[in-house]
């Protein structure tokens, strides 16, 4: 097979909407599949191209299911997003889980001032680190913006959303400085003064772990993806 | 899903791409497919959108890493087992043929 025909399969390719780290090895495949029918069934490239591509076409047609995302998506992007979705949403639990644990356990048997300064500091710790994240690896992160007209991989959805939180988890270090005391109180006697506040408090530590640990697993990820597809960057243009 | 006799593989696809990885230590997704057939004489074809979906979600668990590799003038993506994924295989292996043990009684195969 040629540069050319290669050229024509991925061209035909970008236009399924197929996020890049995903786009890799479908081309790959299109291309071993197309040359094995050139080869067995003795089919020119363009016989063996189209019977590819009408084998390919149930899980390249893109479709509304009905759901929130009212973006047209092919079942093979739907399936794969599905699985990357549900192993986010349990790390991020996991770990979400594990920070809230360590704030229970300080509230109740920690003194109130250590307790005081280790909340700031886990809170502020917690919700700089994606900053930090971005900030370091900006490059790799302005790479979104640069190919702006293709999905480079599904994980760069979250991982540019650093500042869109900011204002929330302000206000979550806010309510957390507000209702510690009814929270500690009530962790070390098991004695309720307010319930709101504790609600409140419960509900700030549980948002500023589960939104920036979310945003941490993305980036991480977002950042192992790029390094694979930088090969394939070549045969894209970059956005105006 | 499979082109044949689907609801009796659905399930196994996991088993079969990790038993696939521990023999050829690394496979890219076309080999896989073509391997599956060759095996199985054409009886057993795993599709695309079968294959691609559970590559991935092994890779998101940890029991597949990928590495891009450089053939042919083109970037070709393999698969490969993570020790993690070695001993996952071990033990799907082993259900799997408990599995198979216990039908072939009632079948008497």
């Amino acid at each position: 097979m040629n540069l050319i025909e290669e050229e024509y399969i991925r061209n035909y390719l970008l236009t399924q909407k197929l996020p890049i780290d995903l786009l890799m090895e479908v081309e790959d495949h299109f291309i071993s599949q197309i040359m094995n029918l050139m080869r067995e069934k003795e089919m020119n490239f363009e016989e063996a191209f189209l019977q590819t591509k009408s084998q390919w076409q149930p899980e390249l047609y893109p479709y509304y299911d009905g759901g929130w995302n009212l973006e047209d998506q092919n079942r093979l992007v739907r399936q794969v997003r599905r699985g990357q979705l549900s192993k986010v949403i349990k790390l991020s639990s996991q770990w979400s889980a594990v920070g809230l644990l360590i704030v229970l356990l300080l509230a109740k048997y920690a003194p109130e001032n250590i307790f005081s300064w280790f909340l700031i500091l886990f809170s502020l710790t917690i919700i700089l680190s994606p900053l930090a994240q971005y900030l370091r690896y900006r490059d790799d992160f302005k790479l979104i913006k640069q190919y702006s007209q293709y999905t480079l991989t599904y994980y760069q959805v979250g991982s540019s959303t650093v500042l869109s939180f900011l204002a929330l988890n302000l206000n979550g270090i806010v309510n957390l400085i507000l209702r510690q005391k009814p929270f500690t109180y009530f962790m070390k006697t098991s004695i309720i003064v307010d319930w709101w506040d504790i609600l409140l408090f419960t509900l700030s530590i549980l948002y500023i772990l589960y939104s920036n640990v979310t945003i941490l697993v993305y980036q991480q990820t977002y950042l192992k993806r790029i390094e694979k597809i930088r090969p394939f960057l070549n045969y894209l243009k970059k956005s105006n | 899903m499979f082109k044949s006799n689907k609801s009796l593989y659905r399930g196994t696809l996991q088993n079969i791409v990790l038993k696939l990885l521990a023999s050829e230590v690394k496979m890219y997704g076309y080999q896989m497919t073509q391997m599956t057939k060759a095996l199985t004489q054409g009886h057993l074809e795993m599709t695309e959108g079968a294959l691609y979906p559970i590559l991935h979600k092994l890779e998101a668990e940890g029991l597949i890493y990928s590495k891009i590799q450089h053939i042919n003038g083109r970037n070709r993506k393999y698969y490969l087992l993570t020790e993690k994924g070695k001993k996952q295989q071990i033990i799907e292996e082993q259900e799997m043929k408990n599995y198979i043990f216990n039908l072939s009684a009632i079948f008497k195969l």
